[in-house]
């Protein structure tokens, strides 16, 4: 059967894939010893998704949908979200689970724009959302972002990510064991497929639904 | 329900009236509506908002390099990367391809022709997709300078026992060969749709 399919990517579609692939092809380093390159966005979305990794989930979109678009042609789309999903096994993934920890000792000089954040009454005695609060009560320090009980959103997206990897190049690798964080003793070893058993598992056992930053969860 | 959220947002923002509230003009707001208009919009729709939103992007281009990207009036050394990558997929969605990646994922294509080993980003496929008996192709050069020279890739998963020819409106002329199970495809990077048909 003859499929009726006429996908032609247009000019900005091609210059944003060049854009990209240049982006991402770019060496730099995401260990803890390393640096980001700086066209990577820390900036947007203060003080929610101001963190590296949005960067690295949000160009994943794009790439799929066009992917999609030229299903015959899909080699540069998987090397770039390959690239994607390397970066986010560096510990500057989750710069923010790994250095915030308990409450935010900045909390009673917020600026005024975090008042839509906090809950009245209880402004200067509130950490804002994107306050990972990692080692709080009740879950105690957990230095495994994708482990800990509470960074739905770093696990989430993660696990979307590389979904995405797999969906549009069709390769397992990282359905194999891979290390994360690399920072000495804070190494730990996951898989796709574990990452999103433990992430139904914690959906499963968990009736109000799993932490993102610690003690603020969706309603489910 | 995404449907009705869709409707009440665009016409919260007004925007179909030709002028965008003060509100929305805000890069992160501005992303917000148009990557949404990607998946819920239209065709008509949302080429009338990105009418309305394009000149707040400030749209900008490298021809050298074939890049596309957006400035968005920040003035920044790079272009704002989670802005500039939400938009981009609200560019290049069809209205419903983004659900239909997880409703109805294509995995038809793994087993497919798929061209392999093109000499990006010199060169990019803006059409590469099989319908069923043939593959169109039509490959787009990085610039003016590599317009019209000649290129080469690899064909997989071709059905290598068939003799195939490549056709192209325009007369492009185009050479190929099997090395293997791979067909060897040269041609020009002119742009020009061609389909690779099996003799019959």
């Amino acid at each position: 059967m003859v499929k009726n399919q006429i996908n032609i990517l247009d000019d900005r579609s091609m210059g944003w894939l060049r854009y990209l692939y240049r982006k991402a092809t770019t060496p730099d380093n995401w260990d803890r010893d390393g640096q980001p390159h700086p066209h990577w966005d820390e900036l947007t979305g203060e003080p929610m998704l101001s963190w590296h990794r949005f960067d690295l989930v949000d160009s994943s979109y794009a790439v799929a949908l066009m992917s999609d678009q030229t299903p015959a042609w899909r080699e540069v789309h998987s090397r770039i979200l390959d690239e994607l999903v390397s970066r986010h096994t560096g510990w500057w993934s989750a710069s923010d689970w790994l250095t915030q920890f308990g409450d935010d000792p900045d909390r009673g000089n917020y600026p005024d724009r975090y008042k839509r954040l906090i809950p009245e009454g209880l402004w200067g005695e509130y950490n804002v959302p994107g306050w990972t609060a990692n080692g709080i009560e009740p879950h105690g320090v957990q230095m495994d972002p994708i482990a800990a009980d509470g960074n739905l959103f770093y696990k989430g997206f993660f696990t979307l990510l590389i979904g995405l990897h797999r969906y549009v190049s069709g390769d397992e690798k990282w359905n194999k064991s891979f290390h994360m964080i690399r920072d000495g003793d804070n190494s730990f070893t996951w898989s796709h497929s574990k990452i999103a058993q433990f992430l139904a598992g914690q959906w499963n056992n968990s009736q109000m639904g799993c932490h993102c930053e610690n003690t603020k969860v969706w309603p489910t | 329900m995404g449907e009705a959220a869709w409707e009440m947002l665009l016409a919260g923002t007004n925007v179909l009236s030709g002028e965008l509230p003060e509100i929305w003009k805000e890069p992160g707001n501005l992303t917000f509506l148009l990557q949404l208009a990607g998946e819920h919009a239209n065709p008509d729709i949302k080429y009338k908002i990105w009418d309305v939103c394009d000149e707040l992007l400030e749209p900008t281009w490298d021809y050298e390099l074939g890049e596309f990207t957006l400035g968005l009036g920040l003035n920044e050394p790079h272009p704002r990367g989670q802005l500039n990558a939400r938009i981009m997929a609200g560019w290049v969605c069809k209205r419903g391809a983004w659900s239909s990646i997880f409703r109805q994922p294509n995995f038809d294509k793994f087993s497919e022709p798929t061209v392999v080993g093109v000499d990006f980003p010199s060169v990019a496929l803006r059409q590469a997709y099989w319908d069923g008996e043939n593959l169109h192709l039509a490959v787009q050069p990085q610039n003016n300078a590599i317009h019209g020279k000649r290129t080469s890739f690899r064909i997989t998963n071709l059905d290598h026992g068939r003799d195939w020819a490549i056709e192209g409106l325009d007369g492009t002329l185009s050479t190929m060969n099997f090395e293997g199970e791979d067909l060897v495809v040269e041609i020009e990077a002119n742009d020009h749709p061609v389909v690779l048909k099996p003799n019959k």
